[in-house]
């Protein structure tokens, strides 16, 4: 690309991006957020925005709480920052407990895009009238989300289908929402104090690469093809067969799988689990995901599950899905042992051998509130006790510490909330605890008394030993004898001092070279005013005097003494 | 193949064999005794628990008998050759 056109270009793409500023610094004006849009700078951009809304809409506007603002205003800013907002929701390490609640609330419903873009869309993607695909298309979508709308359809072979596509010009708007969002978190970590443990930059550019990877629905197909592998083990819980000749980058095509809505349902008696088993079953596959599959869905909200004709659960929606390592379900393994088993004790040591807890922090006094917290819970009676409460508040005494908790096991944490919220809805006799500490304490059980989970560590060391043994002897009869004969050197080097040495020597070259450059120069003067000496000698030492004199003030000019 | 991957292959099946042989040697009702009373599972849960630990540890005692054996053989020449350096009989 010419360097011209490369202006030009990134000339356009800071002209989209001023124009993004100045939407987002309007909605957060008209919901009461002037201060932030002002410190964040983003006033600046604001002339048009303060004609089009009053102060009195403002301040109108700003009598809701704070979360319930924020909220409305992701909705009003579009996809990437209602999905930043659900990302956000996950965090109580960073936001506060109501403004949790409400970007928790965060509805991905948008407007729907016209059937006929869905037909180009379908046409482009399949290379062939979608009419040689499906028999018939629902023209009403089942769906509208910002990602992506969802119709029903009827392939030509006669099978009852959804067809998932995604959102056209979804990437554009997207990346433009990145590149401002990554601007606002520059901003903030450079110039706020006290916002140094959020990290704003990862944490934008951790969101980025999630929310790339959701859009390629690629990525969704592939996730439910995991996660249908895992299931081979649970009889009663179901998800829709991918068919993936038909999937793409901007479409899927999965079975439609006819049920009710899990919170819909008002009669339990024609199914043939009842609602109590239903809620166990919910609970125990997201244990059963998130500690023996280490692949679960982080967002198991009501909407995402069905009850099929035949009772089955059906689990819906795989964009957005969390993966953990083997290590760190170990942690959290221990984090969540500790914490149904009311052992505070065990809640700091696991923390501490995860490595969370800060050199700086005071150990004392964390065990101490941790035992707190602990008693605290201790004394409610096992249906009293919320399991998304005592997540919480144990976050927050984390918090208080400094111990920065990883995300992944907040999303977790989170996860078991919202599938503890939906239990409680269609069973509000649910018990989690009951639900949660026998399956924890027994996989605990299990993997401490299971020998094959150690006995490979303690052979690598093992051989690492022998290792260290077998070398060991003939380095330090090495060792002795260069000792012996005087033979040893020891190197210690200094950077600073390498550096000055370095500059010093170069110096001492430089006032040796000038030395030079006036001695040839007085020498061709001399020669020059004597007749026993050819007239080019002296006009050729004072050449070379002239370019040593030269190489000597490029030096200096280079090492920035001058 | 690496001989060290080999050599871990076959000492970390053969050590877990005989932990998992230590292990159900123990007085193990005493232990589930004592579990029982600590954690609020049920009976029929503790069974299940039981049962399933039990089987596991049966599966690896077995699944790693050969190399055991192997490692026991190997240690017992090892020991034998440095107590008895042979030459006298």
């Amino acid at each position: 690309m010419s360097s011209s056109l490369y202006r030009f270009f990134l000339l356009q793409r800071s002209y989209k991006k001023f124009r993004r500023y100045r939407d987002i610094a309007g909605v957060l004006a008209r919901h009461g957020f002037a201060d932030v849009a002002t410190r964040t700078g983003l006033s600046r951009l604001w002339k048009g925005v303060r004609r089009a809304v009053s102060l009195g809409r403002w301040q109108e506007r700003a009598t809701p709480s704070f979360g319930a603002r924020l909220r409305a205003a992701c909705e009003q800013l579009g996809p990437t920052f209602i999905k930043f907002g659900q990302v956000l929701a996950n965090r109580p390490d960073l936001l506060p407990p109501e403004v949790i609640r409400e970007l928790a609330r965060l509805q991905d419903q948008v407007p729907p895009f016209p059937f006929e873009m869905v037909e180009a869309i379908l046409a482009q993607e399949l290379k062939q009238v979608p009419g040689d695909v499906f028999a018939d298309i629902e023209r009403q979508p089942l769906a509208a989300a910002s990602i992506a709308q969802v119709h029903r359809a009827r392939l030509i072979s006669g099978e009852d289908v959804v067809v998932k596509v995604k959102r056209p010009g979804l990437e554009k708007v997207v990346r433009d929402d990145l590149a401002v969002l990554r601007d606002i978190a520059g901003y903030i970590e450079e110039n706020f104090d006290g916002v140094e443990h959020m990290h704003p930059r990862q944490l934008v550019d951790e969101f980025a690469r999630t929310f790339t990877q959701e859009m390629d629905l690629r990525n969704e197909v592939r996730n439910m093809e995991r996660f249908a592998a895992c299931l081979v083990g649970e009889p009663n819980v179901r998800i829709p067969r991918t068919f993936d000749d038909l999937c793409t980058e901007n479409l899927i095509v999965m079975e439609f799988l006819k049920g009710t809505k899990v919170t819909a349902v008002t009669d339990w008696t024609i199914f043939p689990l009842s609602p109590k088993e239903i809620s166990e079953i919910g609970t125990r596959l997201l244990l059963r995901s998130v500690f023996e599959f280490r692949f679960y869905h982080a967002d198991p909200h009501p909407g995402n599950f069905l009850i099929a004709e035949d009772g089955k659960v059906c689990l819906l929606d795989f964009g957005m899905m969390g993966y953990i390592s083997e290590a760190r379900m170990e942690e959290m393994l221990s984090f969540m042992v500790a914490l149904v088993s009311n052992d505070s004790g065990m809640l700091v040591d696991s923390l501490h051998e995860a490595g969370l807890v800060p050199a700086s922090a005071d150990i004392r006094s964390l065990r101490r509130d941790a035992e707190i917290m602990m008693d605290r819970f201790s004394t409610l009676s096992i249906g009293a006790l919320r399991l998304d409460e005592l997540i919480r508040t144990s976050v927050e005494v984390m918090y208080r510490h400094k111990v920065s908790l990883p995300s992944d096991l907040l999303m977790v944490g989170r996860a078991l909330g919202t599938m503890e919220g939906l239990a409680r809805q269609i069973y509000p006799e649910f018990e989690p605890l009951a639900a949660v500490q026998p399956y924890l304490i027994s996989l605990f059980l299990n993997r401490a008394l299971d020998p094959t989970q150690h006995s490979s560590q303690i052979v690598d060391v093992a051989l690492d030993w022998l290792s260290f043994g077998r070398t060991f002897p003939k380095e330090l009869s090495q060792l002795v004898r260069r000792v012996r004969d005087g033979d040893l050197t020891i190197k210690v080097e200094d950077e600073n001092t390498l550096v000055a040495a370095h500059e010093k020597a170069a110096s001492i070259n430089r006032l040796a070279a000038a030395v030079l450059a006036g001695a040839g120069v007085a020498a061709s003067m001399w020669m020059g005013g004597s007749d026993r000496f050819p007239e080019w000698l002296s006009s050729a030492s004072l050449a070379a005097s002239f370019l040593v004199a030269l190489w000597v003030v490029l030096g200096i000019r280079k090492s920035g003494g001058m | 193949m690496s001989y060290r991957f080999l050599w871990k292959q076959i000492a970390s099946r053969a050590l877990s064999s005989a932990v998992a042989k230590a292990l159900l040697t123990l007085d193990r009702d005493e232990l589930w005794k004592r579990l029982s009373r600590t954690e609020k599972f049920t009976p029929e849960q503790m069974e299940k628990l039981r049962a399933d630990i039990e089987a596991r540890l049966s599966e690896v005692e077995e699944s790693g008998r050969k190399e055991r054996d192997l490692i026991a053989q190997v240690m017992h020449e090892l020991v034998s050759g440095i107590i008895k350096p042979g030459g006298k009989t």
